[in-house]
């Protein structure tokens, strides 16, 4: 369970997530979703102790501002938007860069077994001996979500959930692959661990999110189930443009069109 | 080309070596530490055999044989190499480690393989510290110094190297990543204050401490003595102590130091500990040798094209090669305009500034930027 208690960040001097309270519960996938400069990252940064903040943030019911760095890479893994890694490490390297933050069980077989196996779930089987900045944009955000899942492990032992802080994961990568990523986090979020997105693309949200957090100006604005809160009104109040909402003619995940003769 | 071939070769060559070309550069790395352990071996005793007296390999092994067999070693020998010698070559391996993984940590630490104790100007800072020492020591710093005997000069260099080091951290660093480029300028700035500072200091100085100053310029071994090597040692011992330490959190830092929270580092602590090994080193190399330059960014280059950029093995790696190659590099400055002698930094700046350049020139090629 990830519990905001009437969370403020201010940078700089500005006020950049006011007073957001929110929860969100161990085996579910929540996207955060709102316009540019709506305080999404912020938010995420200070989940994932980076930033001194207001209120309270809890993960696992421990507030996370009085945890170690050591204690929080125990109960979260965090992909950042865009890794530039220096060194010319191969992506075998990068993936098993922090292995050992977390406490794997199991030795070297383990830790290889569970590389070759996070690799081919990120569809990149035959990359372990590639060099990490020879890739492409989404293969290398592809080998860092593998790199995170590596450094979580298991998402539920012991009915302790493990957190999985994604920023905009999907954003760089083709249509095939964003599925793929997505399936993937949802999936950890069935196995029991806990998934927080911030989702740039709408109709992916509606796809795979659980839950859906609306932010505009550091506010929370609307949330709930995706499929009840998706409503074209509430996505239109939130990115304070012209949009039209829908359900598809085969199923009951809401779609979203912009309706550009409202654009603003 | 030719150069870039090689270097081609030189990184795929370890993935290749594996048969499922999986990555894994551990085994080689470990090889490397073994054959660079032997390598080191083999200075050791160069360095020992090896200058103008004509006391070679054969009685440098007749000596070390002796403290078996009690046999007699004419005096002279003795004296050459108990003396001479092996307070240098010691001497040499403390300085060549410390420069060689200081150069490692500073480079994790920047996230930029270019970073150096020398080139950003710590060993300057350093070389300040110890000047300031030389020729104020006997006078009005007289009642501080004195009181700390022979480890005045080293810890003097250590303030100058940290006092440099974080500096540059605060102003060169935004957003976790340094640009060499303002760590150049920079640099620019801090040699004109420091330039002007030692201007003043020798101005100051008498005959006897103009000679130390202009070693300090050059860089060189041939002033070793058993106590200067006890002078540095603990310090030099102790920094390189935290190194096992450090190999961890500058393999994170590498993803940048949010991540290296997120993996579990404690960024600010950790930084602030690699600072201080890294003027630890720096300012014991610099007090013990003076200016010795490019060992710090040379030697941690080669190492990453041929096993990769793990510092868990990149830094013990560097620790044996840097030694090995301060070994060598004394033994032909030793040797080249015998009788005489080339300063130590005369040779390291021969080989290590072309090498630099090389670097340069490779990074614009692959990355359009420095």
């Amino acid at each position: 369970m990830i519990v905001l208690d009437n969370l403020s960040v201010m940078l700089g001097g500005k006020t950049i997530v006011d007073g957001v309270t929110l929860d969100t519960p161990a085996g579910s996938f929540s996207a955060i979703v709102g316009p540019s400069g709506s305080g999404k990252t912020t938010l995420l940064r200070s989940l994932a102790g980076e930033l001194p903040y207001l209120g309270s943030v809890k993960i696992a019911g421990k507030e996370v501002s009085g945890l170690t760095a050591s204690q929080q890479a125990a109960l979260r893994g965090v992909l950042p938007q865009a890794s530039y890694v220096a060194f010319p490490f191969t992506v075998r390297e990068v993936v098993m860069l922090n292995g050992a933050a977390s406490s794997h069980e199991g030795g070297r077989a383990e830790q290889e077994r569970l590389l070759t196996e996070l690799l081919s779930r990120v569809g990149l089987k035959d990359f372990a001996g590639r060099r990490y900045a020879e890739l492409s944009g989404g293969e290398m955000q592809r080998v860092q979500l593998a790199r995170v899942l590596f450094q979580i492990g298991d998402p539920n032992p012991q009915h302790s959930a493990k957190w999985l802080l994604l920023d905009e994961p999907v954003s760089s990568l083709d249509i095939r692959h964003q599925n793929q990523i997505l399936q993937l986090a949802a999936q950890f979020a069935e196995a029991g661990g806990g998934v927080v997105a911030i989702m740039h693309d709408l109709n992916l949200t509606a796809n795979f999110a659980d839950q859906v957090f609306m932010m505009n100006s550091g506010r929370l604005i609307a949330h709930g189930p995706a499929r009840e809160c998706m409503t074209s009104g509430n996505v239109s109040r939130v990115f304070e443009c012209g949009l039209t909402g829908g359900r598809p003619p085969t199923g009951d995940v809401p779609f979203i069109l912009p309706h550009s003769a409202q654009l603003s | 080309m030719y150069l870039s071939s090689l270097v081609n070769r030189a990184t795929h060559w370890p993935v290749s070596m594996t048969p499922a070309g999986d990555g894994d550069r551990r085994p080689l790395a470990l090889r490397t530490i073994w054959f660079l352990a032997f390598g080191l071996l083999t200075a050791v005793i160069a360095g020992l055999s090896i200058g103008p007296s004509g006391t070679g390999f054969g009685t440098v092994l007749s000596y070390f044989t002796s403290m078996f067999t009690g046999a007699e070693i004419a005096a002279r020998e003795r004296i050459i190499i108990e003396s001479i010698r092996l307070p240098r070559v010691i001497m040499g391996v403390l300085v060549g480690a410390s420069l060689a993984v200081s150069g490692a940590i500073m480079q994790g630490l920047f996230r930029n393989p270019l970073a150096d104790p020398g080139i950003v100007g710590v060993s300057a800072g350093a070389g300040l510290g110890a000047i300031t020492v030389i020729v104020l020591g006997t006078g009005v710093l007289a009642p501080v110094i004195l009181p700390l005997g022979i480890f005045a000069v080293p810890l003097a260099a250590f303030f100058g190297a940290l006092f440099t080091t974080m500096l540059l951290y605060r102003l060169a660093t935004r957003g976790g990543q340094t640009s060499i480029s303002t760590l150049l300028l920079r640099r620019i700035a801090h040699a004109a204050i420091a330039g002007a500072a030692r201007g003043i200091l020798i101005y100051l100085a008498d005959d006897a401490q103009l000679r130390d100053l202009t070693f300090w310029g050059l860089g060189s071994l041939a002033g070793a003595t058993w106590q200067k090597c006890l002078a540095v040692a603990p310090i030099i011992v102790l920094a390189m102590a935290t190194a096992p330490f450090l190999a961890r959190g500058l393999n994170a830092l590498a993803l940048g130091e949010a991540a290296a929270h997120h993996a579990g580092i404690p960024v600010q602590i950790f930084k602030r500990i690699s600072i201080i090994a890294v003027a630890g080193a720096t300012g014991a190399a610099v007090a013990a040798s003076g200016g010795i330059g490019f060992v710090g960014v040379v030697v941690p280059h080669l190492l990453r094209l041929f096993m990769g950029p793990d510092n868990r093995t990149l830094l013990p790696a560097s620790a044996l090669l840097g030694a090995a190659l301060l070994l060598i590099c004394d033994a032909i400055s030793r040797t080249i305009v015998a009788p005489a002698e080339l300063p130590i930094g005369v040779v390291t700046a021969l080989i290590g500034a072309p090498f630099f350049l090389w670097i340069l020139m490779s990074r614009r090629g692959l990355a359009g930027m420095g």
